[in-house]
This record gives structure tokens, sequence and C-alpha cells, in this order.
């Protein structure tokens, strides 16, 4: 039973702002340690499914399962916030790494790390920081410890913000499009350790444009397009052998940019 | 004129316009932390209070407490009226501050389970402090010019002493003139100490 | 209530009056803030630039109050008498046009310098390139801060009391002084200021939050 049960499943899942239907029933499951690729055009809702997850956004129908616990609470037919303790336990769980690093700007990266243990977790100052460094050094930015985001390049922001994300010993890690908005030639450093946590049988969902790491480092793929899964599969299945025209223009259209 | 009166004006002058600028700077977070309160009611509250102090006159705020309430002396008047006019305009510039700290990061902060109140106050504060600073500060300055009004109610501060002055001697010129170059003065010295100030409070890092 | 009923017709006449005051001062303070903000931010000359700037500075540097009577009890020491009616206004036209000016430049930094560079490409005459070009674009990215500052202006009228221009607040502090009614009389005549004010803010914000792209 427990080695069948998903890690993280959306059932029936939909989300509307006001009248725009962004998802519409959607299903997808992850195993423990699966990486999943989330590929599809932009505003096709890659952000909202992610942003659902971890409750930056309540579904407007459907639920999300961690481990078997479903997380979002009904009233009344209408998903309404979880109290501020229970949104605590699923976000310490559910990691999410974003697309512009939002790294606290008045923080060095060091103490970035050391306030998201502290404040999420109320780890020891000394712990905190013995475990931001060992992050800082696995990411490859120990030399970087004392300096502010500001001070820092996109990739090496990024890094940070992933191994902040990963001080509080999350479950499930959430990347939304993590290098769109790093310089080409800096993706690469980002990707590196994306891949080695990937190796290290963390469970992972990745929106991304990058086919590369799609088809290297995760297990499947899941195009979304127009609110749904239009097909899913073995990630170098899926990328070499697409079965919707939709997706092959898609991939086309990417190879080609 | 008689000179020897202007450092005892000057010294009122700097006192009404500091003490104002520091009651305005405390209260104006109670006030803006109403205005972003879970509760309507406190947000309305702000809202009306903000409006309603920052709508009627200065002076006509010196006249009503001091000739209607009567309770304090002209000084006294004049501090806590500036006092409050500036906790209005501080909670809304403090709060123009806090909506330009970029939304990621408090959508970080959401995403890291830090709990909303560490947050606010460790991550967001510190920089709405920082993109504040500049308003803070020409506020301040412009109330150096406010403090003026004192002088209607009877503080003898240095438009006041000028007045007289001029009123004694008919000389309508020097009198003014010279207050005029001290409250130049003094905005020029808290603009530069502003600056230093705010430079310092930025730090090495910066929002953008 | 009788009594504050019967107090109106003297405060709407103040109020008459510092809408007047309000509106001439606006109307002198306007046009000469706009040349000067035009010169002073368009100028190629370094040293007209800076001399415009300085004055402006100073302008605005200084307690309206001040500038009052200086113009109140200075002028007529060099033999110019005003009224104390124009005495107001000079005094408000001169603190306006810096504050006006400051408004003015920042409108004309907002309009990208490409455009001028594309309207002189395209041969287009100077003047116009201001008339077409600039000064719409100028006038809507202001006309929100200049309602705020038509707003501010006429809460300075009130500072026409120290030399006794029957304004709003002069009406009032009469009445006070007869009456020992303080409390009531200015709590009135500051509802009637306020109204004013915070329907001209609420005015200039709706129009920004509309001209904003
Ligand atoms: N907070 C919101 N309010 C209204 N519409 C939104 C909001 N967030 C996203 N959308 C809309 O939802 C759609 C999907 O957006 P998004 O999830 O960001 O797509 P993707 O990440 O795939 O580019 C877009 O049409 C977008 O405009
Ligand atoms: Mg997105």
């Amino acid at each position: 039973m427990e080695a069948t049960r998903p890690q993280l499943a959306v059932k029936d899942l939909s989300k509307s702002f006001g009248d725009h239907t962004v998802l519409s029933h959607l299903d997808l499951h992850l195993d423990r340690g699966e990486v999943v690729a989330l590929i599809g055009p932009s505003g096709g809702g890659k952000s909202t499914l992610l942003r659902c997850l971890n409750q930056l956004e309540l579904p407007t129908s459907g639920q999300v399962e961690l481990d078997g616990q479903e997380l979002v609470a009904y009233r009344g037919g209408r998903a309404v916030a979880s109290s501020p303790k229970a949104l605590q336990k699923i976000r310490r769980q559910v990691g999410m790494v974003f697309q512009q690093f939002n790294l606290f700007a008045n923080m060095t990266a060091e103490q970035n790390i050391v306030f998201a243990q502290r404040a999420a977790l109320g780890t020891s100052k000394d712990e905190a920081h013995a475990r931001a460094r060992a992050l800082l050094d696995r990411v490859g930015l120990a030399h970087k410890a004392g300096s502010h985001p500001a001070q820092l390049s996109g990739g090496q922001q990024q890094r940070v913000a992933i191994a902040r994300s990963l001080a509080l010993d999350p479950a499930v890690m959430l990347f939304d499009e993590p290098t769109s908005a790093i310089d080409p030639e800096m993706r690469s450093e980002v990707l590196a350790v994306m891949r080695e946590l990937a190796e290290g049988g963390m469970t992972m969902l990745v929106s991304t444009h990058e086919m590369g790491f799609a088809k290297q480092a995760s297990d499947r793929t899941v195009f979304l397009c127009d609110g749904g899964i239009l097909e899913q599969g073995p990630s170098r299945q899926l990328l070499d052998e697409p079965q919707h025209d939709r997706t092959r223009q898609f991939l086309r259209a990417l190879a080609e940019a | 004129m008689d000179f020897s009166l202007l450092p005892e004006a000057m010294l009122l002058t700097v006192e009404i316009t500091l003490a104002a600028m520091g009651i305005g700077m405390v209260l104006g977070v109670l006030v803006v932390v109403a205005r972003r309160s879970r509760f309507r009611v406190l947000r309305a509250v702000a809202v009306v209070w903000t409006d309603v102090v920052r709508g009627v006159p200065p002076l006509v705020w010196l006249m009503l407490v001091f000739l209607g309430i009567g309770l304090f002396t002209a000084l006294g008047t004049a501090i806590i009226v500036f006092g409050l006019v500036a906790s209005a305009y501080c909670a809304e510039i403090y709060r123009s501050g806090l909506e330009a700290v970029p939304r990621g990061q408090t959508e970080a902060l959401a995403a890291l389970a830090v709990p909303a109140r560490t947050g606010q106050l460790r991550v967001v504060a510190p920089q709405a402090a920082v993109i504040a600073a500049p308003a803070v500060l020409s506020y301040a300055i412009g109330l150096v010019k406010d403090s003026s009004l004192a002088s209607v109610i009877g503080v003898a501060e240095l438009t006041f002493v000028a007045n007289r002055a001029a009123n004694r001697t008919g000389d309508g010129i020097t009198p003014f003139v010279t207050v005029g170059v001290l409250y130049l003065l003094f905005s020029l010295l808290l603009a530069v100490a502003g600056k230093l100030g705010t430079q310092r409070l930025e730090g090495r890092w910066r929002t953008r | 209530m009788s009594t504050l009923v019967s107090w109106l017709p003297d405060l709407l006449e103040g109020l008459r009056h510092s809408l007047w005051l309000t509106f001439v001062s606006l109307l002198l303070g306007l046009p000469l803030g706009l040349v000067l903000g035009y010169v002073a931010e368009l100028t190629p000359s370094r040293p007209v630039r800076w001399l415009l700037v300085a004055l402006i500075e100073l302008a605005r540097g200084l307690p309206a109050l001040v500038v009052l009577y200086l113009v109140y009890y200075g002028l007529p020491s060099v033999s110019i008498v005003l009224s104390s009616f124009w005495s107001v206004i000079l005094a408000f036209t001169v603190s306006n046009a810096g504050y006006v000016s400051e408004i003015v430049r920042g409108a004309l930094r907002g309009i990208p310098a490409g455009q001028l560079e594309a309207c002189r490409a395209l041969g287009i005459g100077r003047t116009r390139t201001f008339l077409s070009v600039i000064a719409p674009q100028a006038l809507r990215i202001s006309t929100p801060s200049l309602i705020s500052y038509a707003a501010i202006v006429f809460q300075s009228t009130s500072l026409a009391v120290a030399v006794a221009e029957p304004e709003l607040l002069s009406a009032a502090y009469n009445i006070g002084s007869i009456t020992f009614e303080y409390v009531q009389v200015f709590v009135l005549a500051g509802a009637l200021y306020a109204v004013v004010v915070v329907a001209a803010s609420r005015l200039a914000g709706w129009l920004s939050a509309r001209t904003a792209y």
C-alpha cells in the first residue's frame, strides 16, 4: 500500500480567475522521487498549477493530496484558506523556487537561508548557520555567503534560492521556470544543481522551457495546454515523438527560437 | 532688528520641527498598521483619520486646538498639531513604501512558511523604510516651513520674532530676509543630514 | 444648532473668497510656473538653467508666510504698497511658481527623449513639436499633480488670515472672537476646507489611475 501511494496527487483540479478558466479538471500524480517536467505555452497555466499546490492560490474545485493527506479545505463548496498552522505545515513540506528568485534583498545569501529556517522551523542559531553554510557549499556558493542579492548574478541568486528552499527539508520541490530570468550562459550552473537534486531522489515538479533538462533529468514530461494535460509520457519518448500536432508545433517553435 | 532674539527663536523652530516629526514618524506606523489591518473598522478609521487630518489646513488645526480646546501652551499646541498632521502624511508615505517592496518577496515569505508578522517585520518593513526615507525627508523639510504657522498662535519662533521686529522698527525687509536665510539653512542642514542617514540605512543592499 | 446655521452665510462668503484667491493665484502662478519649468528643463544654456533652478528652489524653500509678510510689510519700504488681496496673490504666485515649474519639469522629463529626436528627424519645427507632441503629453502626465497642487493652494489661502484678508479662516476667527464658540466655528470651517480638499484629491487619484497606461 505504502509503496503505491503517490507522493503528490492532483485530483480533478480546476482554477478560474473570475470567468477566465485557467485549469480545468486536471489530474496529475507524482511518485516519490519522481521528477516531472511541466511544459507548455506561456499563459497555459503552469504557474497557476504550481501555485495551487502550495496554496499561493486556492483552487476553484478539486483536491491536492500530499502523501495521502488532503490539503484543500472546502466550506459550502468553496475552497477556503487553511489555518495559518496548516498552511505552514504544507509549505514546509512543499518547497518552491520562483522564476524571479525572490531573495530577500535586505539580507545576505547566508542570512536568507538562516532566516528562513529560524522563522519557519524555529531552528537554533548555530544549527541554522551550519546548515546554511553546508547548503551554500552544495550549490557552489560558499564564497558568496556574505553577498547581498544585488551583488549576485541571476544564476547565483537562483542557486541561493534553491538552497534556501532546501533548508526547510521539503518532501517535494516545485520549480517555476527557474532559468527563464537568467542569462543563457548562466543557466547551466542552476540546471546542474537541479540535476544533482533529482539524482538525489527529490520529488520534483519543474515548469520549464529547457528541453535539454526535461529530456535528460526528468522521468516524465507533461504538456499543459488550454487548461488541461494534452499529453504526457516518459520524457524522451514525449519529446522525441509527440503524439499531438499541438505538442509538435510547440516543440518546433521552441527549437527555432 | 534685535538679532539677540534669533538663537532662541531658531531653537523653537527646530524644536517644533523635530518634535513633530518624531511624533509623526512613530504615530504614522500605528496609522499604517491600522490601514493595512484585517479589520475593516480599523481600516476605515485610518482612512478617515488621514483624510480629515490632511484635508483641514494646519492653521485651522492650530487655532482649533489653541483657541477652541485651550488645554495646551502655544508651543505644545504647535508640536501636537504638527505631530498629528505629520502622522497622517507619514502613514501615506509608509504605505506607498510597503507597496513598493517587490511582491515576489512576500510570496517567497509565504512559500517558505514564514509567519506573516515575522516576514513583514524582518523583510518587508526594512526595505519599505529605505524606499520611504527620501519622501519622509522631504516631508520633514516641508515641516520646517510649516512650523512658521506657529507664529500665528504666538509661539516666539523665527517668523514671530521677525514679524514683531518689523512692526516695531518699521523695517519690513531685514527681519524677514534674515529669518528666510535661517529657514533655508535649516532646510539645507536637514537635507544633508537626512541624505547621510538614508545612505547609512540603505547600507550595501538596494531593492533595485 | 441654529447658531451654527446663522454663521453659515459668513463662512460661505469666506469660502467663496478663499476659492477666488485660489483661482487668481493659480491663474497667475500656473503660466509663470509653466514658462519657468519649460525653460529650466529645455534651455541649452547652463547658466540660465542653474539660475532658474536656484530661483525655483529659493521660492520653494521659503515658508509662504514669510514671503507673504515680506510682500505685505516689506514692499512698502520700497514704496510699493499693495492691498492685502494683491499681497496674498503675489506671495502665493511666487511660492507657487516654483512648485508648478517643478511639476512641469517632472512631466517633461517623463516624455521619452526619443520622441524629440523623432520630431527632429522628421523635420517638424520646434513650435509645432511643442504644441502637438510635448504639451499634450506633459499636460496629461501632470494634470493629477496639478489638481492636488490646487488643493494645497486652496488650503494655504488660510494663511491670508495673517494679513486680515477676509477668507474662510478669517471669517471663522471673527465669529469666534465675538461668540467665543471657537470649537464649533473652527470645526465647521475645517469641515468646509476638508470637503473641498478631499474631493480634489479623490479626483486627482481617479485621474491618475485613469491616465496610467
Ligand atoms: N492572479 C491572476 N488573476 C487573473 N488572471 C491570472 C492570474 N494569474 C494568472 N492569470 C491568468 O492565468 C493564465 C495562466 O497563467 P500562468 O499560470 O501564469 O501561465 P504560465 O505560467 O503557463 O505562463 C493566464 O491567462 C494569466 O493571465
Ligand atoms: Mg509562468
